[in-house]
């Protein structure tokens, strides 16, 4: 009896050895053949594709508060002060923030890529385009400078307050133009389709790409 | 004689003004600058693959003719590769791919406070001091710029850029082109040119 058994474990064993590694090997196969999964992987690998970028320019100005435009009480004294001083003191400055539009297809889901190869199209679905800061010039153009009379120069304390100040100011500017982040967003789009398309068409796919 | 006293009486009352309103107001209620509307002013459109981000807050004390400056600066740096221009070759039935020159953009950081002067001072003279102009300030930052540059080729976060992006880009073209056909992606370059933008 014990004998028997023992010959049933190295029976099964046997059977196991040979017979596992094939069923793997099929399993994998099958994923390996199925095209919709392996493009899928494959544009998930890319993670950040990044597509639009758009260049926003701003200006500023260092210069004596003038009565009209203060709204302070220290505001208005000021520019009465400032008002009685002897010279001009004015700086004008620029600098350009840019914002980048991309894909993040990290965040691909399986069902996002349907292949048909019979009539040899790609259906994907990308994640929305989304936008970014992507940083800002570190230097700050001097459009225009002129301090007279007994005027103090311009200090690059006053220039880093002024970079500062137009950095908040850009970000509330464009967190509210809806439009322009729209433009950015289509644009992103537009040239997502092309390059996807153009690498579908080199598998020779039509692909139909569309956003979530 | 009156209208000097008249003026010097005036300039009393506005010195003491500012200096009582100075003294206890709130500190935000300081004015602002004066500027415009943000302008757009151009939308460009790419396929970059960015395969490394770098942020970084450093100290720095640098000069430039005679003026000296000690200053904190955040900057953000990314690593990217322009796949719009991949340069391909084919041999036999296998399509080499070669991965372009990468790009590293150093853009100063657009938090609050990415950019502070904590000293400045004239190191040549005493009696007449002048201050940093802008466009010196502008020659110190393009060299910070180069520095930070430089600090990411040295600390091989191109290195392992460029190592991702042929991760990335092997699967992409692979599953791509299909029908049998291998792909090969070359690295001429592995660490990267410091010397390219």
């Amino acid at each position: 009896m014990k004998y028997s058994f023992d010959k049933y474990l190295l029976r099964l064993a046997t059977v196991l050895f040979v017979a596992v590694p094939f069923l793997f090997q099929s399993c994998g196969e099958r994923d390996k053949e199925s095209p919709s999964l392996e493009v899928y992987e494959s544009l998930r690998e890319v993670s950040r594709l990044e597509l639009a970028k758009m260049t926003i320019g701003k200006v500023g100005m260092v210069s004596d508060p003038s009565w009209d435009d203060a709204n302070t009480i220290e505001g208005k004294a000021l520019a009465l002060f400032n008002s009685m001083k002897v010279g001009k003191r004015i700086g004008v400055y620029s600098y350009d923030t840019y914002v980048t539009a991309f894909v993040d297809l990290s965040k691909l889901q399986p069902d996002d890529v349907v292949v048909d190869e019979e009539n040899a199209t790609v259906d994907i679905y990308l994640p929305p385009v989304e936008v970014m800061t992507d940083g800002r010039e570190p230097q700050l153009h001097e459009e225009h400078y002129r301090v007279t009379g007994f005027r103090s120069r311009i200090t690059p304390e006053e220039r880093a307050a002024l970079k500062t100040q137009m950095a908040r100011e850009v970000k509330r500017e464009m967190a509210a133009s809806k439009a322009s982040m729209e433009t950015l967003r289509k644009s992103a789009e537009q040239k997502a389709r092309a390059w996807i398309s153009g690498l579908a068409a080199d598998r020779g796919l039509t692909a139909n790409v569309n956003f979530r | 004689m009156k209208w000097i006293k008249i003026i010097i009486a005036l300039l009393v009352v506005a010195a003491v003004a500012v200096v009582a309103v100075r003294f206890f107001a709130p500190s935000d209620s300081m004015p602002e600058y004066k500027t415009r509307a943000a302008r757009i002013k151009n939308v460009e459109q790419m396929v970059e693959l960015c395969t490394a981000d770098v942020h970084e807050e450093w100290a720095v004390k640098d000069s430039i003719n005679g003026m000296w400056v000690v200053a904190r600066q955040t900057i953000d740096g990314r690593v990217r590769f322009d796949l719009d221009s991949l340069r391909t070759e084919q041999r036999g039935d296998t399509t080499v791919v070669y991965l372009p020159a990468e790009r590293v953009d150093i853009l100063e950081s657009t938090d609050p406070g990415a950019y502070e002067i904590l000293d400045v001072w004239d190191g040549r003279n005493v009696l007449f001091k002048r201050t940093l102009t802008a466009a010196e300030e502008n020659v110190l930052k393009t060299r910070w710029q180069k520095r930070a540059r430089n600090r990411i080729y040295q600390r091989g976060y191109v290195r392992e850029a460029r190592s991702n992006a042929v991760k990335s880009l092997t699967p992409l073209l692979g599953a791509m082109h299909g029908n049998g056909e291998t792909i090969v992606i070359v690295d001429p370059t592995p660490n990267g040119n410091p010397q390219a933008r």
